[in-house]
């Protein structure tokens, strides 16, 4: 149950190489950013999980599980985690499926600092708005949870844009029972209204 | 009647001799005489008037007047007494002059000289025992005298002694009347004439001898008929029916009955075995005149030096088949039971030189098995006659003898004939074949011998080697054209110094003490020298030197061979130079290859040290400075700028193009400095490397650099084989272990799937590569370059489940690594 979510920002550094690692470390921490290092993509899968805010400053060849293959891994999993690609090889076929499987940038090594603090905090921005929708509908999803089965049913009729009269001949319920479900439903999700009810819905799906 | 002599020790009587004289005498005689001393003539007179024999010998002396009177005087005494007169050489003379025309004096009265008064004692006691001689024999025939008048009434007595006598006697008598018809004969006669008693009276004796010799033994009987006297005794042959008797030794004394008649006796004796005696010691001499004869020519034969071998065996052939009087005499030569005849003195066509036979269809061979002659007699009347020989060339006689040639069968030396021999071989016949066999052995052998040395001569005048013969103290006694050619000194200029001037100063003092100690402790050397020529020019020289030795193992000489391999040592430079800048290319080739890996490599460093060095400006510059974080900055900036030399100096030492000398090196350090090198492209390509190095391994004969080549070249092939499996499965282990006594062993594993067969044959062709870029030289060299460290590199294992490349190095001799 994690309900606060929106913590600093940490930014996973993920390199074999110990002075690149720990380099890339000492510079993010200077501009007062959190960093977490990792020896190597399998290290940092361990320890992933949803919900991680930050960026992820990937190298791309590491012996194992390559910097690519953590990315999709990733991906795969729905993890809305900018990642950022830095490499010594600045060879297209590994940059194209990088940039395909979502990468939010490639920066060859050696980098500008500012390069990389700049794409960092563009990252970070730009994944704000993500992170935010994510936020909410990891709540509404939270919510949903907590509605009855028939609480449930109700919402699913009504999601078809059902009448209450429609509903109750359908659940074989009064019109009043109905009324009294849908008045919990709409404060238990903390809808305003039906538009916002529905939304709701089709986010957490 | 003669008065008997009783003195058994003379006497000498002196008349007026000095003193001097006298005691030189007795001295000299005075165990055998007694000297009685007169001075007067009238008392020695008196002496033999008495008739008291006075003395045996009258000696005079010098002073004594009219000598040649009182000797007159003396006989009328005693007519058998020697006088000697001494004087002086003069009146020697005279006296003898008078003397002999004194008739009544004898032969016994000398003057005696003064200058031989050495000689007189002698004389002296020579004319004594003359004269007791002289009065024995007449005091003896006296008392015959006496029994012969006594004989007549002795005389049945004596005939029956005397019957008795002849016929126990060992000696045959037979009598004889005129005309040889036997009158009487004894037992003895009988048993050696082997006839009866009975049938041998009356019948003439010629008939009991043989046919040939009645003729000398008439003559014999008529000379003892007509000389009256007896005759010498004369050996006569009996015929064979004689039993065991084969000669007789016959004399002959004529006889005189009292009829008047007359005969002779025969006296016979058995000699056969003197005379066979006599007879083998003539043989004897025979043969040892022989022996000598055939010693003689032999030595006149093999001391001629004008003489060759073939010639000198031919005289020999020719000797033993006069000596022998055999007319076939063959030299021959046993090969793999072959008779070769090499020399022949024959005219038989069966005999002649060349022909070739087989060795069982001859004599001789019965007669290699033992160093003793093989002699063969009246072949036909034997079992020999059996044999092949006697079938084919009807051989009746045969001697043959072995020929030896350093301990081996060489031949045979043999001489037949067609004749039966009449007499036997004797071992004198036996010991001269052994000798001539010897001989002729020893010719062969010598000749072999010579022929051997000449050849070893001509061979070390010939070689192409140079030669050089040294005494034990490295003084030159002999270098051979090859070496005066190769070295340009000549063999003048040398013989005599020791091989300093050979030397080019490229070896130091110790190397040539080291050469030395060895060789004189009788070993042979073999190795290179670097020399120099008389023109100065320096050369390589493969040389091989030998230490002679003596009976006694003493070292005498010692003999250096060699060639210029100053060729070969350049062809060789040449060579490794080539394959060492195949080696470089190879190099860096795969520097090529390894671009993109090595660039990464030289990427991280460079990138963190770019990334710290500018995080400490923007700490510098920001508000918050930190002395702290600017240090650490720094410091690791420090650090990776060495971590990027390293690679730096890494690089270019392995795309160096000259070599290094090999020395010993530890592979550990070799496999890390490897591992750094292929780090980053192992790292690109995902997959794992292992490294094993076991303790205590020991350090190796190399050049690292090449070594790394090797390595490298191997883990990069794995590094291939592995791109088609999982990222997971990609491993590469790299082992170095002890292996067998002396060497190390590197072992690459890849967890591929293997090479295929088609191309595990192939591996290490040159220019033969699976991959879409290289040369395809990797392995080809990298067998070269472990080949080259005395190594060996090959596929040790290829399964499904991966390749395994192994090399091999030699330990050094030095102390272990770790």
């Amino acid at each position: 149950m994690k309900k606060d979510i929106t913590t600093k920002p940490i930014i996973y550094i993920v390199d074999d190489n110990p002075a690149v690692r720990d380099a890339i470390r000492f510079l993010v921490q200077q501009v007062g950013l959190t960093a977490k290092v990792y020896i190597s993509a399998q290290e940092f899968l361990d320890q992933y999980q949803l919900g991680m805010r930050g960026c992820l400053v990937l190298d791309i060849r590491m012996p194992g599980l390559s910097g690519i293959e953590l990315q999709e891994k990733l991906t795969l999993v729905g993890a809305h985690l900018p990642v950022i690609i830095v490499t010594g090889h600045g060879d297209v076929p590994i940059t194209v499926r990088a940039m395909k499987a979502g990468a939010f940038e490639f920066l060859q090594k050696p980098f500008n600092d500012q390069v990389l603090l700049d794409t960092i905090q563009a990252a970070l921005k730009k994944y704000d708005i993500v992170w935010e929708q994510d936020d909410k509908r990891s709540n509404a999803s939270h919510s949903l949870a907590t509605l009855t089965r028939r609480e449930r049913e109700v919402l699913e009729l009504l999601r078809y844009g059902k009448s209450n009269k429609v509903i109750a001949r359908e659940l074989s319920l009064s019109v009043r029972t109905v009324e009294g479900y849908r008045a919990n439903i709409t404060e238990k999700l903390g809808a305003k209204s039906l538009g916002q009810l529905i939304d709701l819905v089709i986010k957490t799906e | 009647m003669i008065n008997e002599l009783t003195t058994q020790i003379g006497v000498l009587q002196l008349l007026g001799v000095s003193e001097t004289v006298a005691e030189q005498i007795r001295q000299e005689l005075s165990s055998t005489l007694r000297l009685s001393e007169v001075q007067d003539k009238e008392i020695l007179y008196s002496r033999f008037e008495d008739g008291r024999q006075p003395a045996d010998t009258l000696l005079l002396g010098i002073d004594i007047e009219e000598p040649v009177r009182i000797a007159q005087r003396v006989f009328t005494y005693d007519k058998n007494i020697p006088i000697f007169i001494l004087s002086s050489p003069s009146r020697c003379e005279q006296l003898k002059r008078t003397l002999m025309f004194s008739p009544l004096l004898g032969n016994e009265v000398a003057p005696w000289s003064t200058d031989e008064m050495d000689a007189l004692p002698g004389a002296i006691r020579r004319a004594v025992e003359r004269r007791q001689t002289r009065m024995s024999y007449q005091n003896t025939i006296s008392k015959a005298h006496i029994r012969m008048e006594k004989l007549p009434l002795l005389q049945p007595e004596a005939t029956h002694y005397l019957d008795q006598l002849l016929d126990h006697a060992p000696i045959g008598v037979l009598t004889v009347d005129i005309e040889g018809f036997i009158l009487t004969i004894n037992h003895q006669a009988i048993s050696i004439l082997n006839v009866s008693e009975h049938s041998a009276l009356g019948r003439s004796i010629e008939e009991q001898f043989a046919e040939r010799e009645r003729n000398r033994l008439g003559i014999l009987l008529q000379q003892a008929l007509d000389s009256f006297s007896k005759q010498e005794p004369k050996i006569f042959e009996i015929d064979s029916k004689v039993k065991g008797v084969s000669f007789l030794e016959v004399t002959v004394a004529p006889l005189a009955y009292r009829t008047g008649q007359r005969g002779t006796m025969i006296i016979i004796q058995d000699v056969t075995n003197r005379v066979s005696a006599e007879r083998e010691r003539q043989r004897a001499e025979d043969d040892l005149r022989f022996h000598a004869t055939v010693l003689s020519s032999f030595h006149e034969i093999s001391s001629n030096i004008e003489l060759s071998l073939k010639e000198k065996l031919q005289r020999v052939l020719t000797l033993g088949s006069e000596r022998f009087g055999l007319p076939i005499a063959i030299l021959s030569h046993i090969v793999d039971e072959k008779f070769y005849i090499q020399d022949s003195v024959s005219t038989h066509p069966a005999f002649l030189v060349g022909i070739v036979k087989n060795l069982d269809q001859t004599y001789c061979s019965a007669a290699i098995f033992s160093n003793e002659p093989l002699a063969l007699e009246n072949v036909g009347i034997t079992d020999w006659n059996k044999h092949p020989t006697y079938i084919d060339h009807k051989l009746e006689t045969y001697i043959g003898v072995r020929v030896m040639v350093e301990g081996s069968l060489y031949g045979t030396l043999c001489f037949a004939s067609t004749e039966p021999r009449k007499a036997s071989f004797r071992p004198a016949d036996f010991e001269i074949l052994k000798l001539m066999s010897q001989w002729v052995g020893n010719e062969l052998q010598r000749e072999s011998a010579g022929a051997y040395m000449r050849k070893l001569s001509s061979a070390l005048e010939q070689a192409a080697d140079a030669v050089i013969i040294t005494d034990q103290e490295r003084r030159i006694e002999y270098v051979n054209p090859a070496f005066e050619k190769l070295t340009g000194y000549n063999r003048d200029d040398v013989v005599g110094q020791k091989t300093y001037f050979l030397r080019s100063g490229v070896h130091d003092e110790t190397f040539y003490d080291d050469l030395w100690k060895s060789i004189s402790a009788g070993n042979v050397y073999r190795g290179i020298l670097i020399n120099r020529k008389k023109n100065g020019t320096v050369y390589h020289e493969q040389k091989t030197i030998t230490p002679l030795k003596d009976d006694q193992g003493f070292i005498t000489h010692f003999i250096a061979t060699g060639h210029d391999i100053s060729e070969l040592v350049r062809a060789e430079e040449q060579d490794r130079k080539h394959k060492a800048e195949l080696a470089h290319v190879a190099r860096l080739s795969i520097l090529g290859e390894m671009t993109s890996g090595l660039a990464h490599e030289l990427n991280q460093p460079l990138c963190a040290i770019t990334t710290y060095a500018q995080t400490c400006l923007r700490i510098i510059q920001s508000d918050n400075y930190n002395d702290g974080d600017v240090r650490y900055g720094l410091q690791q900036v420090v650090r990776q700028a060495e971590l990027g030399g390293e690679i730096f100096r890494r690089l270019r030492n392995f795309a160096r193009k000259e070599e290094k000398e090999q020395h010993p090196i530890s592979l550990r350090d070799v496999i890390y400095e490897v591992s750094s090198f292929i780090n980053a492209e192992c790292k690109q390509n995902q997959i794992r490397v292992r490294i094993e190095v076991s303790d205590q391994l020991p350090l190796v004969m190399a050049d690292p650099i090449q070594i790394e080549q090797v390595l490298i070249n191997l883990v990069r092939n794995s590094m291939d084989a592995l791109m088609d499996l999982a990222a997971d499965n990609r491993s590469i282990i790299i082992n170095a272990s002890r292996y067998k006594r002396n060497l190390v062993r590197v072992r690459v594993r890849d967890s591929g799937k293997g090479c295929p067969k088609d191309v595990a044959d192939r591996l290490f062709e040159p220019f033969f590569t699976t991959k879409k870029s290289g040369l395809g030289i990797g392995l080809g060299i990298s067998q070269s370059i472990i080949v080259a460290h005395g190594g060996r590199l090959w596929l040790e294992s290829n399964t499904e489940n991966g390749a395994t490349f192994c090399f091999t190095l030699s330990a050094s001799k030095n102390k272990q690594q770790e």
